[in-house]
């Protein structure tokens, strides 16, 4: 009987050790003094949004037309040089992008395009086709002078910090050297609006 | 007074100028962001909403996409086309739900194999994903038949996640628990022994 209860105290014990095991392991925190606390919450969230929009002659399309003699260098976009829509209007570029009104943000302005190419493969290096922006429209600005090449790795920034309302003008132009073979040479240009300050992005 | 011709011929020329201006219709898209960091945890799915909208004056198809950074920890069909009507102010935006999940990307420090005895110390340089969320046209515009190019258009909103590292210390609760059995069934055994010999 005497060792009856000694097996039972030991399993007591045994019970005991293990739950002292488990509350050691535990992250048991002890405080003082009971204190109350309350907490007041505040909010407040920030919301942006940018919208952009292009010309009808951009959202048609950069067209070079039918280029006849070759080499030839820095042909102009079809619609380079061509509104003559107003009579105030001097050689402006149709080519534009718009901020939208409805924007509560300032952008910077990127460019990129897929390879220039034919449907049989033959391609234009995207090094002999060159464009230029500026937020001013004349017969001088966006210009040659200021243009740089495609790229078709990552976006290139243009005209930057465009507030809601405004726009932002193009050109483009494109060289053929005079081994280039003859076909209709195609691709895709990528105009993409970013918050100003903001990297352009791949 | 004008005549009737001289009016006629002014509408005409008015016709003129302003047809070509109507014909070009603008077209667009937008984006609305309520967040531009946002912290993650580990083997976690995280949600963000985005606006899509088009306050231009015609429709457009757009599609929600991210740059490459963030396509590992993209889920589910984050690209399906959406219509946006002409005239779809930012106010009322369609939201568009992106769903993100991030593996473990902090390794803890395990005595036994990957599992046992592990803690974690946060001692690693924070993991972030550095990216954008862009909507874009769903197809580019222009016609494809002439020597040139196609456009297309699209805006982006700035997103990094943060992943959390969440520190913990290592457990020996399981040395703990084996070491008390051990010396309850020993304990058991050896009270046994002495009562048989007795």
């Amino acid at each position: 009987m005497m060792r009856g209860k000694r097996e039972l105290y030991f399993f007591v014990a045994a019970l005991i050790l293990l739950q002292a095991a488990f509350v050691a392991s535990s992250s048991l925190e002890i405080t003082g003094r009971q204190s109350y606390i309350q907490n007041v919450y505040s909010e407040a969230q920030i919301q942006k949004y940018i919208s952009i929009s292009t010309s009808g002659n951009l959202s048609a399309g950069i067209e070079f037309g039918t280029i006849t003699v070759l080499p030839s260098t820095d042909v102009n976009a079809t619609k380079n040089y061509n509104s003559t829509v107003d009579d105030s209007w001097h050689n402006e570029t149709l080519y534009w992008i718009v901020v939208s009104g409805d924007s509560n943000t300032n952008v910077d302005l990127c460019v990129k395009a897929d390879n220039l190419n034919t449907s049989g493969g033959d391609e234009i290096p995207l090094t002999n086709y060159n464009w230029s922006d500026n937020v001013t429209n004349d017969e001088f600005w966006p210009s040659l002078g200021d243009s740089r090449n495609m790229t078709n790795t990552s976006y290139v920034k243009g005209s930057a910090d465009i507030p809601a309302g405004s726009s932002n003008y193009y050109r483009f132009w494109l060289s053929v050297p005079a081994s280039q073979p003859a076909g209709t040479y195609n691709n895709t240009v990528y105009f993409k609006a970013v918050e100003n300050g903001t990297a352009c992005g791949t | 007074m004008m005549d009737s011709r001289k009016l006629a011929s002014i509408a005409l020329l008015m016709c003129f100028v302003l047809l070509p201006q109507a014909a070009m219709a603008s077209k667009g898209v937008g984006i609305v962001w309520s967040t531009q960091t946002e912290a993650v945890a580990e083997n976690a799915r995280h949600c963000i909403n985005y606006g899509v909208y088009n306050p231009w004056d015609e429709d457009v198809t757009a599609v929600l996409t991210v740059s490459d950074t963030l396509r590992p920890v993209i889920t589910g069909e984050y690209s399906t086309p959406t219509f946006l009507a002409a005239g779809t102010m930012h106010d009322d935006a369609k939201q568009i739900q992106l769903c993100f999940y991030v593996p473990k990307v902090y390794t803890d420090d395990c005595l036994v194999g990957n599992m046992l005895f592990c803690e974690q110390t946060c001692s690693e340089p924070e993991v972030r994903y550095d990216g954008e969320v862009i909507v874009m046209e769903a197809a580019p515009s222009g016609q494809t038949g002439a020597m040139g190019s196609t456009t297309a258009l699209g805006v982006s909103a700035p997103l990094t996640l943060r992943v959390t590292c969440n520190e913990y210390p290592r457990d020996y609760t399981i040395i703990i628990v084996g070491v008390v059995c051990v010396v309850a069934v020993g304990g058991y055994y050896y009270f046994r022994i002495r009562k048989k010999k007795k």
